[in-house]
Parts: C-alpha cells; structure tokens; sequence
C-alpha cells in the first residue's frame, strides 16, 4: 500500500542508522533483567506467606519466568516493526517519507524529485561523525515544510544519489522526442535506437 | 491500605494453582494473536517486499511457536507435580 505508480521503480529505501535501535535494545536488556532483580529481591520479602504452590514451584516459577520472556519477545518485534517501516523511498519519479509511529499511526509523504531545490545534511557529534549518519533536510519547491530525515544511514551517499537523480530526471524533461514522419525517417530512427 | 496491612500480616495468599496458570496462557495467547495480526498486516501492506518480510516472517513465528511450547511445557509439568 505504498502509494506509487505502476511506471515508478523503487531505487532505494533509506532506513534509520542502527545506533537508533540501541535505545530499544538497552530497553529491553532492562526489561530481561527484571526477573533476576525480582529473584534478588523476593530473598529480602516474605514471599512464602503470600504465594503457595500446589504443585512444584521450580516449573510454576519457569513457567512464569518464560512468560514474561514472551511479553518482551512481542514488545521486541514491535520495536523492530516500528523501526523496520520507518523509510524513505527513493523512487524513478518521487520522495517518500514514510513515519511510523507506533503500530496505528502512519504517515506518509511525498514529493516530485524535480521539486527538490536543496538537500542539506547535518552531523552533529562524534557519534554520528564516527559511525557515518545524520539528519537530512530537504527543501523543496512552494510553500510547503521541508523535509526532514533524522538519524538516516549514509547520508552523504544519500545526498549524491539525490542528486544524481535530479539530474537524471532534469535531462528526461528537457529532452526533445521527435516521431517520425516518413519512411526514410523511421529507418534512420531504427538504426540510432541502441539495442 | 487495608489490603496492604492484610498483605503484611500474611491474612492474604495467592494460590498458584494449574488453573490460574492455564488463564494466564490463555491471555497471553490471545495478546500474541491480536498483535501478531496486526503486525502482519502491516509487513504485509507497508512493508517493501521480498526477502526481508519472509525472513521476519520466520524468525518471528518460529520463536513464538517455540514460547508457546516452552510455556505449554512448562504448564504441563506443573499440572503433572500438582498434588
């Protein structure tokens, strides 16, 4: 349900860097370690008296142990989803710049690449000076906001590849086409066309 | 604060009986399956195709399939020892 047409050929897709997912990791390395913390915990707090077991508590706590892994193990995959659709398309034709917010809210925007005027990279710190990402601005035609990447992977390489394009998409419009008319027309035609 | 006072003086106990454990299966069950259709509908819809989705696809239910056998397990052994 990405929003482009049949003649449009997606070129690339530009995810965050993976230093963003780190967060997220940390996050969940906190959320893992909860139940060792629990255990150190529940040695200080009379758990006897307000949990019994009616049968070996060795299988009810591992079982208790491995549901909890399950909760994280979905909050996980709903981290990654939200980061995994997190893109910006470069198309043949167009930009698009998919936000993902969560699992119900999406936003998607897009421009004409012949509408960019200017693209803007910004590193700041050694951090992303180090591991090679940054935010990207593009300015645009109208009196429409610029548009903004944050944290995207490579995006000096990004930059060129724009650029390129434009170029590209530049040339196409200003070429002339010319149909041929007569016989002899149509035979020189055919003859230039590369195979 | 009358249910932390009972707490502290040990008036209340939470039985962990195979039945509780089996509601909790349940829940957790029914959470993975609402999330795992939406989560599908969007790779299936937002996503870009190709390798990446049927990698994620993989990964993503075999580890599921592989908790919920643990949890199962488990919740079996437990049933077993229940006296």
């Amino acid at each position: 349900m990405i929003e482009i047409n049949e003649a449009e050929k997606i070129l690339r897709v530009v995810r965050k860097h993976w230093f963003v997912l780190l967060s997220d990791i940390f996050f969940l390395l906190l959320f893992i370690a909860l139940p060792p913390i629990f255990l150190i915990i529940s040695y200080f707090l009379p758990f006897e008296s307000l949990i019994a077991f009616s049968g070996n508590p060795a299988f009810a706590w591992a079982f208790i142990l491995i549901a909890w892994l399950f909760l994280v193990w979905i909050v996980a995959w709903n981290m990654w989803t939200d980061y995994y659709l997190d893109v910006l398309l470069i198309t043949s034709q167009r930009i698009f710049d998919i936000e993902q917010k969560g699992l119900f809210r999406r936003v998607s925007s897009s421009f004409r690449l012949d509408n960019v005027q200017n693209v803007t990279v910004l590193q700041n710190g050694i951090i992303q000076t180090m591991l090679n990402f940054g935010t990207m601005r593009l300015e645009t035609a109208g009196e429409r906001e610029d548009f903004i990447a944050s944290y995207i992977a490579d995006p000096y390489e990004i930059k060129k590849f724009i650029n390129v394009m434009q170029d590209r998409e530049e040339e196409r419009s200003r070429l002339v086409h010319f149909e041929p008319q007569t016989d002899s027309e149509k035979e020189a035609a055919r003859e230039s066309a590369p195979l | 604060m009358l249910m932390l006072a009972a707490l502290g003086k040990g008036e209340i106990q939470l039985v962990v009986t195979p039945q509780l454990l089996f509601s909790v299966l349940a829940l957790l069950l029914a959470i993975w399956l609402v999330f795992t259709l939406v989560i599908r509908y969007h790779w299936k819809n937002y996503s870009t195709g190709g390798a990446a989705l049927f990698t994620m696809n993989f990964f993503y239910l075999a580890g599921s399939v592989v908790f919920i056998g643990l949890l199962l397990f488990f919740l079996l052994l437990y049933l077993g020892s229940t006296t």
